[in-house]
């Protein structure tokens, strides 16, 4: 059974079922820094697709897409289920996901370079 | 990094956090330099056993709403698209939250010096998580009457080479600059951790 809407508060509800009730967190490590791209699977038969899913489908264009916490903002959710939805729409193949650069990476002096001069020419 | 079959290729995300207590101008110094009208999204963190200290913390595990505001700036050349988050108000929940700092690249903590107590608690986390960062004390009005050394000395911080600058958060320029100390900054610990 689902639990009950909580009272006082406007839920979209059709979303949770829409991901068969799962509440678990993701595992599939979508962070609210992940960016999200539709794929082009995600073209075809756009009609028979739920209107919510369409609408993120619909924000996230190749190549740069939309990081989830922009999707959960621009769609009004929270971050926690709309990272549960993206897993769905990624298991469908619906979505690409890019994740945040590791530490690895975040401390690699040519690309801090590279941040630092297309900063400075903003 | 596995190919794509996009003929553009996609950026990364990267992040960088602003902190800073209530009312400091958070939202503001995103709002000078973002691409996008700020945008706010929420979380509900589950709080057991934080504040057992607080005289109201009754209830041993309580839920609360909190919320970030943040903006993006595409960064074409650099092949990343930035993303910058004002941390939640309640410093206490940060630590329950991994996802803020996971990946993020440093963070800017913004100081109001009529109510510097406010920002210890984002000083604090980051000194002990060892996120780099650098301090900006915004100047309302246009007007700072403390200088950059009577701040850094009132903050203790703990390396006191941490750059603290002066802007007006509603300025892009200003706010730019406080970007740019900060890959100063990380660009100068990245040259010492690995030289090139």
């Amino acid at each position: 059974m689902a639990a009950a809407p909580q009272p006082g508060r406007r839920r979209r509800t059709r979303l949770y079922a829409l991901t068969d009730g799962r509440t678990a967190a993701s595992r599939h490590g979508l962070t609210m820094d992940t960016l999200i791209t539709a794929t082009d699977d995600a073209g075809h038969g756009h009609g028979s697709l739920p209107t919510e899913w369409q609408e993120i489908l619909a924000m996230c264009p190749a190549p740069n897409g939309r990081a989830v916490a922009e999707i959960a903002a621009r769609m009004r959710m929270r971050l926690t289920p709309m990272v549960v939805l993206l897993g769905e729409l990624l298991e469908r193949g619906l979505i690409r996901h890019r994740p945040p650069l590791d530490a690895s990476e975040t401390s690699n002096v040519h690309l801090l370079m590279k941040i630092r001069d297309n900063l400075a020419r903003l | 990094m596995p190919a794509y079959d996009t003929a553009a290729p996609e950026a990364s995300p990267v992040k960088i956090l602003i902190a800073g207590g209530f009312g400091v101008g958070k939202t503001t110094l995103v709002e000078a330099i973002s691409e996008i009208d700020p945008l706010r999204t929420e979380e509900r963190l589950t709080s057991a056993g934080v504040g057992v200290d607080d005289l109201d913390g009754i209830e041993s595990k309580t839920a609360t709403t909190v919320a970030l505001d943040f903006g993006r700036i595409t960064l074409t050349d650099a092949g990343v698209v930035l993303y910058l988050f004002g941390t939640p108000g309640q410093e206490r929940f940060w630590f329950m939250w991994d996802d803020l700092l996971l990946g993020a690249l440093g963070a800017i903590v913004l100081v109001d010096t009529r109510r510097l107590d406010r920002s210890f608690a984002a000083i604090d986390f980051f000194e002990s998580r060892g996120l780099p960062f650098i301090v900006g004390a915004n100047c309302f009005n246009g007007e700072q009457s403390y200088s950059t050394e009577e701040i850094r000395a009132a903050l203790h911080l703990r390396d006191p080479e941490t750059p603290v600058l002066l802007l007006d958060v509603r300025s892009r320029e200003d706010v730019r600059g406080c970007l740019l100390a900060l890959l100063d900054r990380l660009l100068a610990q990245a040259r010492v951790t690995a030289p090139v």
